[in-house]
């Protein structure tokens, strides 16, 4: 972990959780894995406190422990979980997410699980009852009244069934996830614990090959730390049916059904289980929408909509398991139809005046909107394609757009609807970049898959040669260009290649060095190893500058978080102020005009900070995460 | 920002070909400036992008969430050690007390219920101060049935603070409810209405709930808050109700040595 990133965390723990947390974290992150004693030795914070703190902060995930039972006496290790820390930078978009997707009911239910860490669906469902009660006019701190347009749910919750209906949704679209007891401890203890559970189960039988054993080992391993995290992937877990259903036949639906409403009224959910929110999958979901705005801005507003329809629907088959290479996003590959795009797609969205038909073959130099009935799109719709298709272009030219149009049956629409479609995802297929997939088989329509790992990559590689251009400048990226497409060049063929003289590059070759994202290998010719008989290759490592730029990221993050910081020092007078709870919702009547403008500049200037923290984590995620 | 100063490096850092280029031992093209180096060199300040709407969602929600938090019972404040405060500045005032955010020093723990076989055993006895390290354990796991606990939930803001389109027309918007509010209550009714407070957002909206009914009662003149800053009643009006803060933090005192 680099020392960026322990400062970054750090930080955003004291502006989180206070003092005390981060001071704890920070003895953690300092010195990694220790034990209560430790802890206190160098966190120069009494026993009990340390003790508490550690409380709040296991509560909430960011720090794991083990204890380790074997042996004399039990010996407990904490150990800090920095990814988790880092996951407070998203509370505001997961939170966000969730509104736009389930309603603000929903979204109250994950702001609370993100609160409380993880809870006992029995307590939180008592607990939600009693403590929200409707307001009847709410007043926002800065004087804004709720419109009643802008509160998307209609009745806040009062009851059980709409709390637990809530729950189950957000479950079995993996938003919330059941905490189990390995969930408590770092991966590699559990994984230590079943392997030497595995070790002595074998001891007996396969000792006599000792190679052979250690492999049938590890492939035991392996299998057990699936099994473990696959009790998540089951759609269901956690959740019980409700008694009165057939056991098999209903688990099958599950399985293959691809609309969740029949179902939500046979679950129930498992009062005992320990849920908290799932942040793999949010991480999903932010790479789906960054995909989403890439396609945007490369094909147009419309097929973009129509994309994130179609990664919705991946979406929901998503678990997300966060490993050391990024996100994995389980299961097997998973094919979206063009039909259940259809079924779901907004249909207010106008699919068919925003693709200009190229010059079909038919009739040459014509440019014309493609409105789902000229000729020259019928043309290259039918191409490969099923017979009704036909009919259905055949139909559509001699009625017209216009004309019986309205009068036409709903199927006829649909079809057309899922044309229009299916030109978008063909459009979004035959990018440069292969946004789509294309799946010939037996769906109707056409099936589409999204590699989503390669798309990361070639947008990491899109983000690394943006930056590379704004700090370093044209040349540089086209060297870095150039390299990362010859292998290892020394400065020579560089040149030669980039069509420049040596010297001009060179500068630009020391820099990219200098900040990591260029490397040099030394290949002496001589015995003597000697500077000047030597060759110097300039070759690009991914890792190593991605490592690099990710330190980079860090460090400014934790400079934006120290400004804000400051900015709220320069300020504090006015901000305990406004705090106090008697000024607060009534900053209009208490503060005099001044105050008020310097309390909204603060909180602008403070909103600024924030975005900008926003916008460099989409990087961080962009480079780590996706 | 972070691009700035970097770490020095490939002989000599920038122009790099000090002793020659690599395979050009005898060009020396770029000469070794051996001068201090600039200390403000300049430098072109990058301009941020106005925020969309989005994004200004979603960091008032990420506000709001960090606000939640740190009115839950989690969030601690190290106050200065004993002995070195400054005595002008830091003096508990009578508003201060009364009206600012109690500040925590510990985490209050005791208020709601956990799952005990997720934390480690030697954390039990701070999460929960009945069980004892010789107790049974099942009670704690299962739970005393008299006295349950109850997790603390708050509602969402269903509105965005300043969300979506925030800009000087929805400004000016709210400067017109905030003056028909202004004209229904007057300062003075407003601090009258707010006797003890509780420091938890619960009792806030019910003191809010409060303030509706007895609006327009008072209808005393005090809008020009410029000039009449300073007003005796206002500050020293209803110091009767007596609250107590002694709020759990009693013992977190002396721990800083």
């Amino acid at each position: 972990m680099q020392q960026n990133a322990v400062e970054l965390c750090t930080i955003l723990v004291r502006d989180t959780y206070g003092e005390l947390s981060s001071r704890v974290v920070a003895a953690l992150l300092e010195y990694g894995r220790s034990t209560l004693h430790t802890i206190v030795r160098r966190a120069k914070i009494p026993e009990r406190v340390v003790k508490q703190t550690l409380v709040v902060l296991i509560q909430q995930h960011l720090v794991l422990h083990y204890t380790n039972e074997d042996g004399g006496r039990d010996a407990t290790h904490y150990e800090c979980n920095w990814l988790q820390i880092y996951e407070l930078l998203h509370s505001g978009r997961m939170v966000r997410t969730i509104e736009e997707r389930f309603g603000s009911e929903a979204a109250s239910v994950i702001s609370n699980f993100l609160l409380l860490g993880h809870a006992r669906v029995s307590d939180f469902i008592t607990a939600y009852g009693i403590s929200t009660k409707p307001k009847p006019n709410a007043v926002l701190p800065n004087g804004t009244t709720i419109s009643a347009s802008e509160a998307t749910g209609t009745a806040p919750i009062t009851t059980a069934a709409q709390i637990s209906k809530h729950i189950i949704t957000l479950m079995q679209a993996k938003f919330l996830i059941p905490v189990q007891v390995h969930h408590m401890h770092p991966s590699v203890d559990t994984e230590n614990a079943i392997r030497q559970k595995v070790t002595t189960e074998q001891v007996g039988t396969a000792a006599a090959l000792q190679a052979r054993a250690k492999k049938v080992i590890d492939e035991k391993v392996a299998e057990r730390m699936e099994a473990l995290s696959s009790d998540i992937d089951n759609k269901n877990f956690g959740l019980k049916r409700k008694s009165d259903q057939p056991d098999g036949r209903a688990r099958k639906r599950t399985k293959f059904s691809t609309s969740l409403l029949p179902e939500e009224e046979e679950w129930e959910i498992d009062g005992s289980i320990v849920l908290r929110v799932n942040n793999a999958k949010f991480l999903a979901i932010f790479r789906n929408e960054e995909l989403v705005r890439w396609a945007e801005s490369r094909i147009g507003k419309t097929t973009s909509l129509v994309y994130a329809e179609l990664l919705r629907h991946l979406e929901k088959n998503i678990v997300g398991h966060r490993t050391e290479k990024g996100l994995v996003d389980g299961g097997k590959k998973s094919v979206v139809s063009t039909l259940d795009i259809g079924n779901t797609l907004r249909k207010d969205i106008d699919l068919v005046n925003s693709i200009a038909s190229g010059p079909a073959i038919t009739n040459g130099h014509k440019r014309a909107m493609a409105n789902g009935h000229t000729t020259g799109a019928n043309d290259e719709e039918s191409e490969g394609d099923s017979d009704d298709y036909d009919l259905d272009a055949d139909s559509d030219g001699d009625v017209g757009m216009n004309g019986t149009h309205e009068l036409s049956s709903a199927a006829q629409e649909k079809k057309e609807q899922l044309q229009n479609i299916r030109k978008h995802l063909m459009l979004l297929a035959e990018d440069n970049n292969q946004f789509v997939t294309k799946q010939e088989g037996s769906m109707q329509y056409g099936g589409w898959t999204v590699d989503t790992q390669r798309l990361c990559e070639a947008l990491r590689i899109r983000e690394l040669e943006q930056i590379v251009e704004e700090r370093f400048g044209g040349i540089a990226t086209r060297l870095v260009r150039i390299i990362k497409d010859k292998g290892k060049m020394d400065e020579k063929g560089l040149a030669d290649i980039a069509l420049l003289r040596q010297k001009d590059i060179r500068a630009h070759l020391g820099t990219l060095h200098e900040r990591g994202f260029l490397h040099i290998q030394e290949v002496p010719k001589t015995a003597e190893r000697l500077p000047a008989r030597t060759f110097y290759f300039f070759y690009f490592d991914e890792k190593m500058s991605k490592m690099a730029m990710l330190n980079d990221f860090y460090k400014a993050m934790s400079r934006i978080l120290q400004r804000i910081d400051h900015e709220r020092s320069l300020n504090s007078m006015l901000l305990s102020k406004a705090d106090r709870t008697d000024v607060k919702g009534h900053e209009e009547e208490l503060l005099t005009k001044k105050e008020l403008a310097d309390l909204t500049k603060w909180k602008r200037s403070e909103e600024k900070l924030i975005g900008q923290l926003m916008r460099v984590d989409r990087q961080v995620m962009m480079f780590r995460d996706w | 920002m972070a691009f700035r100063g970097g770490r020095g490096g490939f002989r000599g850092g920038r122009g790099g070909g000090s002793n020659g280029g690599p395979m050009m031992p005898r060009e020396f093209d770029v000469k070794p400036d051996f001068g201090p180096t600039e200390q403000f060199p300049d430098y072109t300040i990058p301009f941020q992008d106005p925020l969309t709407s989005t994004e200004r969602v979603h960091v008032a929600r990420f506000r709001d969430h960090r606000e939640k938090v740190h009115s839950g019972p989690l969030y601690t404040v190290l106050g200065k050690r004993k002995g070195l405060e400054d005595p002008f500045a830091d003096v508990v005032t009578y508003s201060a007390k009364k009206y600012h955010r109690q500040k925590r020093k510990v985490p209050k723990l005791d208020s709601r219920p956990y799952v005990f076989e997720f934390f480690p055993v030697e954390l039990w006895e701070t999460m929960d101060s009945s069980y004892a390290a010789t107790g049974d354990r099942s009670v704690v796991i299962n739970g005393r049935g008299d006295r349950r606990k109850r997790l603390l939930i708050s509602s969402l803001n269903t509105d965005l603070p300043n969300g979506g389109h925030h800009d000087d027309k929805s400004d000016a918007s709210d400067e017109e409810d905030e003056e028909k509010e202004r004209e229904k209550k007057s300062v003075l009714a407003k601090l009258m209405s707010h006797k003890d407070e509780e420091d938890d957002g619960l009792g806030d909206e019910e003191e809010e709930d409060g303030d509706g009914e007895d609006e327009g009662e008072e209808e005393d003149d005090y809008q020009d808050d410029e000039d009449g800053d300073y007003n005796a009643e206002q500050y020293f009006d209803d110091g009767d109700g007596d609250v107590d803060y002694g709020d759990d933090d009693g013992g977190g005192g002396a721990w800083f040595d």
